[in-house]
């Protein structure tokens, strides 16, 4: 915790004022952040440093989120989820809300009215076009990074033939673990010809919302079906999964209800929370003893409460304790959905899902949630549940009601689908032994799995993403293909590789598979480090304001997170880089700085071993003193120097930085290798090429 | 007084001892493995390991120094409890060509001890053929 000498209040501007402050000033959002993060760490008060970085607090996203939340409850409007990030001490958060706060909504929208019908010069953007957006650059910056040769850029791979578990890419057949199609039912010949029958007979598309003219007999068949299977009374089917999620949860619940969730839940289900205008509480991931804490705390405050949890987790492959999270429901009187994405075909003996893993009646959970795309050989998402909820769903629900209908080859591809599972539920049995084996030779081989189990999702966990993306592009080369998952999907240094195992996968398959990832991630962690140490402690870091924000910035560097180096940098920041490699020189302005970063990296293969070794800081400065080490093994060359960064800090921001290189001529060779390296690889085309071959 | 008072008292001490050629302001803290490491293209660089050849190292820089009418100032120090950085501005010129470069000076401090320093400079180069 702070020293004493760190503790400050923000001061009251006006102190001798005798009215207590507006509610929404930033004196009085001060003094309630104080309080609450004083309340949330225990601590007195007093021992809150307003100038502290809330993360050096030991405050993670899941209690910045909640802080967001309990923010948007005290100023009653809604805020930016990314606030606590983008604002990260009590002081910035707080003057930025007061300022926000003293714009009256009515000037607002005057000046909106004002602004459409005569534009402003002064208020008019001086930049316009997508080009200009801050996000747009960023995501840019991030795709260059992806094609560095030997990297390789591992989305939209094209491949060819059915996604099973052998795929077709640049003409070469390969081992598949990218897909979800468990059960080996996408491609199967009774679920393709029952596709096929249903084009002959109902034409491509329903062509009309089900609720005008689009119904089709075989969108009841699903419907029915999928009851039957799932347990329960009725089901509704949509056209997309994700917008399953969003049009039920966005529709079902208010801004006087509460949706609790596992932290690691689905995007859909946090864009229809959003939607919905309900307060939003996570908790962190399986941890069902802070489920109960907020339910506990915060149930009475609201009229409905919503918890939802997923079958299985997609980034994990584990599995919620689906009783507990019911006797919690029905202790505290609340809804229960369970998203069944990645477990409807593959939990339970014969593929019902998680329920049926856990032997549950299925009228226990309100909500049952899946989509068709996976096990069920489809596209699409459904709802199970009360004849009472899915009638009304079917009447109401705007993700139903203005959308066309289920296409009627995906329903009778699902149907069908369905009907093999029924009849085949062998398929199951199958899935779990060749996850069980897949399981045990990775842990035979030392491979970290994670909390997966018994599920059809693997992960290897990697750390680092320039190696995780470096690993499935070897992979790839070895005939195996799989999906590297990197932050934001996961966080920033939980970088895997995400197996899906299929029934179909043979032992062989999966033996060959292991074996090389095992190979190869060695291979890669001795020869492209391209990760890098930091100064960790057991205990919450206390550091001075700039101490944190050059920790934060260097993390930033080193895992090339775009989005937090982009909002250190002050718009007119000065960047010294010495030496005379190609990037050297001075870089001004925020923009050409990100792009510098961008560059750095780019000709450094992304191989660069950082080791932090001290952080310095004074009112106005923050230093870093790191260890590079660094190696490019098609010209083995290999690099060692030590690096002092100083930055100046002007209003929370990087004003100006400049380097000091113990050896710059190494450095420099370094780079201009590098820079010659990539200027080769781009000549000779985009393919991706393994180092090693 | 702290520990990083302490710290940036000895960087400064070592800063002295860098612009003077003379350790003693230093030698208190100075062990057999204290080491000093100048890098790049000049009568400096190298690895200098222990009292005596710190001492030398760094009469060779004042020596040099002088040659070329340089002058050395301390603008900055920052120090935390196991490392300091001190800042100094360095002119110096050698026939036609003037150096004007902001030198940087990194400690590294163990028990009260100076394990390492390092320098270098945001003109490296021109650093090399001033003082090469």
């Amino acid at each position: 915790m702070t020293s004493p000498a760190a503790i400050r209040v923000i001061p009251s501007e006006t102190p001798q004022r005798t009215e207590p402050p507006r509610a929404d000033s930033a004196e009085y959002i001060s003094s309630w952040l104080i309080e609450r993060i004083a309340s949330l760490l225990e601590r007195p008060p007093q021992e809150v440093d307003v100038n502290m970085p809330l993360q050096r607090y030991g405050i993670d996203s899941v209690e910045a989120v909640v802080i967001s939340g309990d923010l948007e409850e005290l100023l009653g409007r809604r805020l930016d989820s990314t606030l606590v990030w983008d604002y990260p001490t009590i002081a910035q958060l707080a003057e930025h809300l007061g300022v926000a706060a003293r714009t009256p909504p009515s000037d607002v929208l005057k000046g909106r009215a004002e602004a459409r019908s005569e534009p402003a010069p002064e208020t008019a953007p001086r930049k316009h076009g997508f080009e200009h957006f801050d996000d747009v650059k960023n995501h840019e910056r991030r795709l260059s990074l992806l094609s560095i040769p030997t990297v390789g850029n591992p989305y939209f791979r094209l491949s060819e033939g059915t996604n099973g578990d052998r795929a077709i890419i640049n003409g070469k057949e390969v081992l598949n673990f990218s897909n979800y199609n468990y059960l080996g039912l996408s491609g199967h010949p009774e679920v393709s010809q029952a596709a096929k029958d249903a084009t002959d007979r109902y034409g491509t598309s329903a062509s009309a919302s089900r609720l005008i003219a689009g119904e089709r007999p075989v969108h009841r068949d699903l419907e029915e079906s999928l009851a039957r299977f799932m347990g329960v009374e009725d089901s509704i089917v949509y056209v997309g999964g994700h917008s399953t999620n969003v049009s039920t949860i966005g529709h079902l619940f208010e801004h006087e209800d509460l949706i609790i969730y596992d932290a690691l839940i689905h995007d859909s289900v946090l864009r229809g929370a959003e939607l919905a205008g309900a307060s939003r509480v996570p908790f962190h991931h399986q941890d069902f003893d802070e489920l109960e804490e907020i339910l506990a705390r915060r149930r009475k405050d609201y009229r409905n409460v919503l918890i939802v949890v997923e079958g299985v987790y997609s980034a994990d492959g584990d599995i919620p304790d689906l009783p507990r999270c019911i006797e919690l429901k029905k202790r505290y009187s609340c809804f229960l959905m369970v998203d069944e994405a990645h477990s409807i075909g593959v939990l339970g003996k014969s593929g019902r899902g998680v329920g049926e893993h856990f032997g549950v009646n299925p009228a226990d959970v309100d909500i049952w949630m899946g989509t068709l795309s996976k096990s069920l050989a489809s596209c699409g998402g459904y709802i199970a549940g009360s004849k009472r909820l899915i009638q009304y769903l079917r009447y109401t629900s705007p993700g139903f009601v203005f959308s066309v209908g289920m296409p009627p080859p995906n329903a009778a591809a699902a149907v069908t689908a369905i009907r093999v599972l029924e009849r085949e539920p062998e398929r199951v049995t199958q899935l779990h032994q060749r996850v069980n084996f897949f399981l045990k030779l990775a842990h035979e081989h030392n491979l970290d799995t994670g909390t997966s189990k018994d599920t059809g999702v693997v992960p290897v966990i990697i750390g680092d993403t320039l190696q995780c993306i470096r690993l499935a592009d070897i992979l790839l080369y070895r005939g195996i293909n799989v999906a590297p998952m990197v932050y934001p999907a996961v966080s920033n240094n939980g970088a895997r590789l995400r197996f899906f195992i299929s029934s179909t996968h043979t032992e062989e398959q999966i033996r060959y598979t292991v074996e090389t990832v095992a190979k190869e991630l060695g291979r890669l962690k001795r020869m492209f480090s391209g990760s890098f140490e930091v100064l960790e402690s057991d205990e919450p870091v206390v550091e001075p304001p700039n101490a944190a924000l050059a920790r934060d910035g260097f993390e930033g560097f080193v895992k090339m997170d775009i989005r937090v180096l982009s909002r250190q940098l002050h718009e007119d920041v000065v960047y010294y880089f010495p030496g005379n490699s190609p990037i050297a020189g001075v870089h001004r302005g925020k923009d050409n700085v990100l792009d510098f970063f961008v560059n750095a990296s780019r000709c450094t293969f992304g191989t660069l071993n950082v080791r932090l070794k001290t952080i310095l800081s004074d009112e106005n400065h923050g230093v870093l003193v790191w260890r590079n080490s660094g190696y490019l093994p098609e010209l083995d060359l290999r690099l060692e120097t030590e690096i002092c960064e100083i930055l100046t800090v002007t209003n929370g921001k990087v004003s100006e930085a400049h380097w000091y290189v113990a050896d710059q001529k190494a450095f420099d060779d370094f780079l201009i290798a590098g820079t010659k390296l990539l200027e080769k690889y781009q000549q000779s085309g985009p393919t991706p090429r393994n180092p090693f071959a | 007084m702290s520990p990083a008072q302490q710290h940036e008292d000895v960087a400064r001490k070592m800063f002295e001892s860098l612009a003077s050629g003379d350790t003693t302001p230093v030698a208190p803290y100075l062990q057999e493995q204290s080491l000093v490491k100048f890098r790049g293209a000049n009568p400096l660089a190298g690895d200098h390991r222990g009292p005596a050849a710190i001492a030398s190292v760094l009469q060779r820089m004042l020596a040099l120094t002088a040659e070329r009418q340089g002058k050395l100032e301390l603008f900055q120090v920052i120090a935390n409890e196991d490392h300091a950085m001190t800042r100094f501005r360095l002119q110096a010129s050698s026939g036609s060509r003037a150096l004007q470069t902001i030198g940087c000076q990194v400690t590294r401090l163990s028990g009260g001890k100076i394990s390492e320093v390092w320098y270098s400079f945001d003109d490296p180069y021109g650093f090399d053929a001033c003082y090469g």
